[in-house]
This record gives structure tokens, sequence and C-alpha cells, in this order.
């Protein structure tokens, strides 16, 4: 690993004082999973490295009296595994979390790091813009902008000269909203080869009042399905529907053939894990129907 | 070691050193840690805890495995300075009064040992997930030691081994 200045604030606004003195020579450190392997391969060689380690409130799970959640971006994967909290009310939230890595890394590796490093695969974000999460941003000024928007390419996201990624805010659900995440990896340790998320709030019986799905590791950037919701929304889900929305949802896919898989296997598995989500978030309706 | 191969020369004209403190496996430690070195490296080169191992160096193989204020982590990814006013328990802490830790116990009498250069970060990581399931399943074991590889293919013997620290009440004797 190159030498490196390891600058460690104690507080929000010299971290912001920092990132906007040093811009493109600074990056910065939450869990290290992801930067310091980047670092080692020579992939990366900031001249600072700016710790978030001593810069007080960013590790918490909150939940809101709206019946929404906030969770600070130094929040680790695994307490977001384990939140019993996130577990009632977001479980697609802790399941993707819990497919990231190994035990060792999930203590380490944080839900904004997850997000910030901008790849299309981060297991977290396919959720997060299901639940219509926002991000909040701070740098000299605070924004929000939905997850979403965050990403802007491979390796790219939507952070500003001086701004860092502070919060992650979910809005309540509609009530009878449901959620999952699938992941296809080659090895339980890879990143993903495609992950889908979907949530879907239901009406009496099967009729879905609202659909979304988000595609992970097909495309530049975390992936809406909106046409393939749109075929979901306002019907009675039968498996022609259920079917017909995963078959979309494959072809308003964007991938590209690469090391973990090829263009038709990536298809495929959208296919098959989009119909695999739906089928989940039904379930669990008919579940919540007979208690 | 596959690794740090590039080590460029740095446009930045010298990374301070800082002090850092970090107990470990009970002992107190000031040490005197630059930027780029790892929990790792601190543990191996400074303290000459050469028990844990560097097998990867990038966070995939799980032998530098030791637990970080009770959590298992993987201290080839944790920069000695971000390790700062933390408690550290190495392989080499377990033993209590000459006696083997219960996971190390039953790694012996299960085989669960062939070259042994996984086995530190196998036995950490089997006791941090005993901290928090002491009565795991084969799967939930299977789970937890996903980050640990073993290259002489022993897992069989590994899961058995923990099962068996598990039955005999092994994650009650965890530091």
């Amino acid at each position: 690993m190159n030498s490196f200045q390891y600058l460690h604030p104690q507080s929000i606004a010299e971290l912001i004082k920092l990132l906007y003195k040093y811009q493109e020579k600074i990056r910065v450190l939450a869990g290290g999973t992801d930067l310091l392997v980047m670092m080692k391969q020579g992939r990366l060689a900031p001249e600072y490295v700016v710790s978030l380690k001593d810069v007080p409130g960013l590790t918490y799970i909150r939940e809101q009296k709206n019946g929404g959640v906030k969770i600070g971006a130094m929040m680790s994967l695994r307490e977001v595994e384990c939140s019993e909290s996130l577990r009632l009310r977001y479980p697609s939230l802790p399941c993707a979390a819990g497919w990231v890595g190994s035990p060792q890394i999930r203590w380490r590796a944080t839900i904004g790091g997850n997000l910030c490093n901008g790849a299309p695969s981060a297991d977290l974000a396919p959720p997060l813009v299901c639940l219509g999460a926002q991000a909040f941003i701070q740098g000299k000024s605070k924004r929000m902008i939905p997850v979403e928007k965050f990403f802007i390419g491979p390796g790219k996201v939507a952070l500003g000269a001086g701004e860092f990624l502070r919060e992650l805010i979910i809005p309540p659900l509609a009530p009878h909203t449901f959620g999952t995440y699938q992941k296809f990896s080659r090895s339980t340790m890879d990143i993903a080869v495609v992950g889908v998320a979907a949530a879907a709030t239901f009406e009496r019986g099967g009729f879905c009042s609202d659909l979304r799905v988000c595609l992970g590791a097909v495309a530049p950037t975390p992936l809406r399905a909106l046409e393939a919701e749109k075929l979901g929304t306002g019907k009675s889900w039968t498996n022609e529907i259920i079917q017909a929305v995963a078959l979309k949802a494959s072809e308003e896919a964007r991938p590209i053939d690469d090391v973990r898989g090829t263009i038709f296997l990536r298809r495929t598995l959208v296919e098959v894990l989009t119909r695999r989500v739906l089928i989940e978030c039904l379930e669990q309706a008919r579940a919540e129907n007979q208690t | 070691m596959p690794g740090t191969s590039s080590r460029r020369k740095s446009n930045v004209k010298e990374s301070l050193a800082h002090t850092i403190r970090l107990k470990v496996n009970g002992d107190l430690h000031e040490l005197t840690v630059k930027p780029h070195h790892t929990l790792l490296d601190v543990l191996r080169d400074q303290l000459e805890l050469t028990g844990t191992k560097e097998g990867c160096g990038l966070g995939e193989c799980g032998a530098c495995t030791v637990h970080m204020d009770g959590k298992p982590v993987n201290s080839c990814l944790v920069l000695a300075l971000e390790a700062d006013g933390s408690e550290i328990v190495t392989i080499e802490g377990l033993a209590k009064a000459g006696k083997l830790h219960p996971v190390q116990r039953a790694f012996v009498e299960k085989g669960a040992i062939q070259c042994g250069f996984c086995t530190p970060g196998m036995v950490m990581a089997s006791i941090g997930l005993l901290a928090e399931k002491p009565n795991p399943t084969r799967e939930e074991i299977k789970q937890a030691l996903i980050g640990n590889l073993c290259r002489c293919t022993g897992y069989k013997k590994i899961i058995e081994a923990v099962s068996e620290a598990a039955s005999s009440g092994g994650a009650r004797d965890d530091e």
C-alpha cells in the first residue's frame, strides 16, 4: 500500500473542511473493506485518507414517529443485518446486508460505504431504491436526494466537492407493503452477478396497488424496472402476471458480458430472481392475511 | 504477497508516524505506527504475535481473523490507526493457564487441523459465532466460516469441531 496522510476529524464540521480542502486528493475511510483492497491493489492511491471513526453521530438506527427509519451512514452491515427493528419493518435491508461478504467483512463494512463505492452490484442499493429511501448529503450545505439518483455510473456517485453521505432516510411504508432481495453470485463471498429487490403493496387478495422492482449489476447503476412495475401494478397477481413482470424486467436490464457472467446469463437471472422476489412478496402478504 | 505488490513512491512528503494504544490479549501497548500499517502488520511485526496469519491480504481468506472489541474482523483490512483504543484478542490470547480454549481443544481432538495455516482464523471466527449463537446448526456454522478458506479441504472436520465445542459449552469459555 502506498503511504498517505491519515486524518481523523472529531466533528462533522472538521470533516467537511478537510473534504473541501483536499477534494480529489482525499478519500473517505468508513469500514475500509473496499477502500483498503483498492489501495493495496494499487487501483487507488489517495494522498489523504480521512477516517470517519471519530466523527460522532453517524452510527444509529432510529425509528421515526411517522413510522420511517433513519440509518447513520457508519452503521455496520452486520448491525443492519441483525437489527430487530429493521427485520420487523424493512426486512429487505437485513436480508441484503446478510448477502455481503463474510461476517468479518460485515462487522467492518458500512451501509454508507456500500453506496458510496458506487458499485452497480451494491447489495444495499436495490432494496433502498425500492423503499424510496433518501440520501442525506452534507457539505457546506445539506441536501437530500433519492438513493435512486445517488448512483451516476460505475464508481460514480452524486457527491460534490466537500460533501459526504451522512444518513439514509427510509420513509414509512404504506400498510401491507412487503419486500425482499435476492442475489445470485458465484460464491457467497463474491459480488452479485445479478441482484433483484422488490417492494409490493397489496390490497385484499393478491391485488397489487403498487410495485417497485430494482435490479443490481445489470446496468451502470442500480436500475428501476419501470415497465415491469407497470405490468404488475393495479392487478391481482396470477402466475401469468408474475411471469410477465419477470420477463419485462429481464428485457429492461442492460447487462454486460464480464468474467462473472454473460449477457444471456444475466438476463435469464433477472427473470428468475424477479419471479422469486415477487412470489416471496405475495407469500409474505398471504402469511399476514392468515394471522 | 499479492496484496501489497505495488509500493509506488508516494507524492506525499512523508506520512507521519502516529502513536496508538492497543490492548492486546489483556496487555496495554503504546505503539508507533505509519498510516499504511494494518492491524495485522502491528500484531505480527511489532508485537511478534505471529499466530495470526496473512493469507490473501484482501479480506477473502480469513487467516488474519482477530477479535476487535469482541467482534471477528479481518485484521488485514483494518488500519492500525483505526484500531486505536480498541481491545484485540488474537489466537495467542485464548489459552488460559496452559489450558486450551474449548474451541481449540475441539479442533485438536476432531483432527480439524492439517497444515494449520487457516486454523487461527478459523478458531477466532468460530468463537465469534459461538458468542452469538451458542448452539449453531451445521448451516449456521458454514455461513459463519464462509470467509475462512482452508486449502487442505478440511472443512468437514472443522464444522464437526465447532459443533463439538458448542455441545460441550465452548461459548461459555469465551473471553
